[in-house]
């Protein structure tokens, strides 16, 4: 053991001896740090290195043509060091890598000192946060597969899309396909995006499309809302028969703004179609039939959380359907979603992460009901209604049966009760962070990024406040003021000419001050809201327009020489005015509009500390899996309804490129005709031409 | 073993030591929509250093629309103003604390207005600039 230390001593000395040799022929010296208030420029340095910092380059990996900030910056390299050309370059690199967002911050700082050279690094960041959809359930899910889109950094109004997808189900077999999604800036027509998704294999296949608006508030009760009119045709398989459906539907969603953090949202559906299956009468349930016309109605409401380390949603849906064109309610169908997400820091940009969710089903016929209403269970997940932004469970999930092979009960295909339980945990052992820790870590970067917080919250008081009934009483009392400057105004003018030259001065003063009190009382009067408040607040005794200068101006400095009756009673009206004014103005309730302000931030700060602390470009994370599910009506044998399932497997993603979970989950308690479990393998490519 | 990782540790310290950044250079924009999506302002701050000499930079831009569905089209208002030295202070001190509401609530309303003046001839340049100057000293 000592002989091998001794021997690795006398190697690494002799690397250090080649590497000094090296320098000595380079003229390398040893790192030095910069000293602030060096004048770089005056002092001959040169640059030796030069790079950018960007946390959301990746974006750039795909589509978009040769990068001119990249170029520009190794360009640098070796010239000397000159402050108007790094200021110029910053001005290339921030048209280049700013993005349409709220919050746009760059830095140049130089390090490294040694033999008259430096290095040269350029960090940009930019950030844009929606408060409302930041506090939903699905957020989270953005945030971990898609952050540039979570953080607003994609490019926001107008985009066209090809995205990719593959995998595969035991059932399903190897699919392929993709989603083509185009959005634009909406007009006159209330629609923004259209997408088309398709893919198939030998046993299934998937075709839909789909025209969708939205609408954002940030004051207004209703903070989001999105309408969608799709159109999907399917046919997926299971182990005995195909389920096909087509449907045309309009759908209509709402979203109020976050009540002590939680989100109520609420939405309803209407679809009508067909749907068919090759089951034939002796494998149906009473009161089912294989294959019908449909209409169906769908109403469901829910609230949803996103907390500093847990989401959680819960949402209840219900379907009124009707074989045929009528809606006569052949069958009602309940479900009830509970998911629920936690993670726990474990290390830098390392997270152990529990996922559960809780889903129950219930279906009640009166009539007859095709039997693809009916549930079907598996390791493929079912949507109550198509949306990315809210997304409600309808079908037991069990990962180590394959999908829509779950189904049989003791009446026939398909179930009419069904209750599960998932938990997946994953720890993070390998990640590459999105933001690089040079730039959390500095200080100077944390207080311009609070900074830019601190501007939006104090904004969105502003708004707030200018809505408050004292502000619309306030903006209700200017008439009068601007009655009462005009007459001080005649008084003064009047007075002015036979007064004496010597008080030149003092109407001078006094002018000014009616003038510049007029205008701001006129704009606090034309104005919108929220630009009347600054001016208003300007009235006020302090302010660069106030009305006390006026009063003080005209009704005291000049009038004490002049002491003109018209002046004073003018003056002393318009006092009076502005004291009303600065009493209403004192009655707004400033502490409600700073809450509502901070707590529409808490949000968007929350999810910035998440994107500065938690989020990967790329991150792999060992998986394990626990499934329980149960579905009806079950007797025992062959038909008791409860499974377990168990299993793992590996997580791999590359942000807003690929992402890949692969794994096996057991059957604990196959029953006749299943199999020992299930293999899992998803893989989607994202945002190809984005 | 205990020496071998000592040095190492040594080595590897030796090879990567921490340097620090000196900053000569920071650039905050925030972009500031009023609720009712009619009208933006984008706030710039803009600092520059040589060596002992420090000089910040307001740019001030106005966009307005007639309807949410219209894009913001071209500033209608753009101006830069070079902060008189004596404010560097408190340019610095917005930039790190961020705007109070008062100084908020003119840079949307007196000092968006007056640029707008501006541009349309009806107040001076230089009336102007004094006034989105002002948002620092509220």
């Amino acid at each position: 053991m000592q002989v091998t230390i001794k021997a690795k001593f006398k190697w690494q000395w002799f690397t250090l001896a080649v590497l000094l040799a090296g320098c000595a022929a380079a003229s390398c010296q040893a790192p030095e740090n910069c000293s602030p208030g060096t004048d770089y420029e005056a002092e001959g340095y040169h640059i030796r290195n030069a790079r950018i910092d960007d946390p959301w380059h990746f974006l750039m990996a795909f589509g978009t043509s040769g990068d001119a900030a990249d170029q520009a910056v190794a360009a640098l390299r070796g010239k000397p060091y000159n402050n108007a050309e790094l200021r110029t370059l910053r001005d290339v690199i921030e048209k280049q890598r700013f993005l349409p967002a709220e919050i746009n911050y760059s830095i140049i700082a130089v390090d490294n000192c040694s033999g008259k050279q430096l290095n040269v690094i350029f960090h940009i960041f930019s950030v844009q946060i929606s408060p409302i959809l930041s506090s939903t359930f699905e957020f989270r899910q953005l945030e971990k597969t898609a952050p540039q889109e979570a953080a607003g950094s994609s490019e926001n109004g107008q985009y066209f899309r090809v995205v990719p997808r593959a995998g595969y189900d035991q059932t399903e077999k190897f699919f392929s396909g993709g989603n083509i999604e185009a959005q634009w800036p909406a007009t006159v027509i209330p629609l923004d995006s259209f997408s088309v998704e398709g893919y198939g294999s030998s046993s299934t296949r998937l075709i839909s499309a789909a025209l969708a608006g939205h609408y954002d508030s940030a004051v207004h009760w209703l903070g989001h809302a999105e309408w969608r009119l799709e159109f999907q045709n399917s046919s997926l398989p299971t182990d005995r028969a195909a389920l096909k459906q087509g449907w045309l539907g309009l759908q209509l969603t709402g979203e109020l703004h976050p009540v002590q953090g939680w989100v109520p949202r609420f939405g309803m559906t209407v679809a009508g179609g067909n749907q068919q299956s090759g089951f034939t009468a002796g494998d149906l349930a009473p009161h089912t039939v294989a294959s019908s016309g449909y209409g169906s109605a769908k109403f469901y409401g829910g609230i949803t959380t996103h907390l500093r380390h847990q989401v959680l949603a819960a949402s209840y849906g219900i379907e009124l359907g009707s074989r045929g064109a009528m809606l006569r309610s052949d069958w009602r169908k309940h479900i009830g979603d509970i998911a629920h997400e936690y993670w726990w820091p474990v290390g830098d940009h390392r997270l152990f992460e529990i996922e559960q969710r809780f889903t129950a089903g219930r279906i009640q016929v009166s009539g007859a009901i095709p039997v693809s209403e009916r549930f079907f269970g598996g390791n493929a997940e079912q949507q109550f209604v198509p949306s990315d932004t809210w997304k409600i469970r309808s079908n037991p999930v069990i990962r180590s049966i394959p999908a829509n092979r779950f189904y049989r009960t003791s009446t026939g295909a398909g179930g009419d009760r069904f209750v599960s339980y998932n938990l997946t945990a994953a720890v993070t052992v390998w990640r590459k962070p999105i933001v690089p820790g040079e730039l959390t870590s500095d200080a100077e970067f944390n207080n311009k990024l609070n900074g830019a917080m601190v501007s939006s919250t104090n904004l969105l008081q502003v708004a707030y406040a200018s809505e408050d009934p004292n502000f619309h009483d306030l903006l209700s009392l200017l008439p009068d003021v601007a009655a009462r400057l005009e007459q001080l105004s005649a008084a003064v003018t009047n007075a002015q000419a036979s007064a004496p030259s010597s008080l030149g001065p003092a109407f001078k003063a006094c002018t000014k001050a009616i003038a510049s009190s007029t205008s701001g009382v006129r704009h606090a009067r034309d104005d919108k809201p929220v630009q009347a408040y600054g001016w208003a607040q300007e009235l006020l005794p302090d302010g660069s327009s106030s009305l006390a200068d006026a009063v003080s101006a005209c009704g005291t400095d000049l009038n004490e020489t002049l002491n003109d009756p018209a002046i004073a009673s003018a003056s002393s009206g318009l006092d009076a005015a502005a004291q009303q004014l600065q009493t209403r103005f004192g009655l707004i309730d400033q502490d409600a509009a700073s809450a509502k302000a901070a707590a529409d931030m808490s949000y968007v700060r929350r999810t910035l500390d998440i994107i500065l602390k938690e989020m990967n470009i790329a991150s792999i994370s060992p998986v394990f899996m626990f499934d329980a599910a149960h579905i009806g009506p079950a007797t025992s044998g062959p038909y008791s309804g409860t499974r377990y399932g168990s299993g793992g497997g590996i997580r791999f993603s590359l942000v807003s490129t690929v992402s890949f979970t692969a794994g096996y989950a057991w059957n604990l308690n196959r029953h006749p005709g299943e199999g020992a479990g299930a293999l899992f393998f998803s893989l989607s490519t994202r945002s190809l031409f984005h | 073993m205990y020496a071998k990782r000592l040095q190492e540790k040594t080595v590897t310290k030796a090879a990567a030591p921490t340097l620090k950044q000196d900053i000569i250079g920071i650039h905050v924009k925030f972009t500031l929509n009023t609720p009712d999506s009619l009208r933006r302002v984008t706030f710039e701050l803009q600092k520059d250093t040589q060596g002992q000499d420090v000089q910040w930079k307001i740019t001030f831009q106005l966009f307005e629309r007639a309807k949410k569905s219209d894009p913001f089209s071209d500033p209608i208002v753009d101006l830069e103003v070079d902060v008189d030295t004596k404010l560097n202070k408190k340019a610095e001190t917005m930039a790190d604390q961020g705007m109070t509401p008062r100084q908020a609530a003119f840079a949307v309303g007196p000092a968006a207005d007056t640029a707008k003046e501006a541009a349309a001839g009806t107040v001076s340049g230089d009336e102007a600039k004094s006034t989105i100057q002002t948002t620092l000293k509220k």
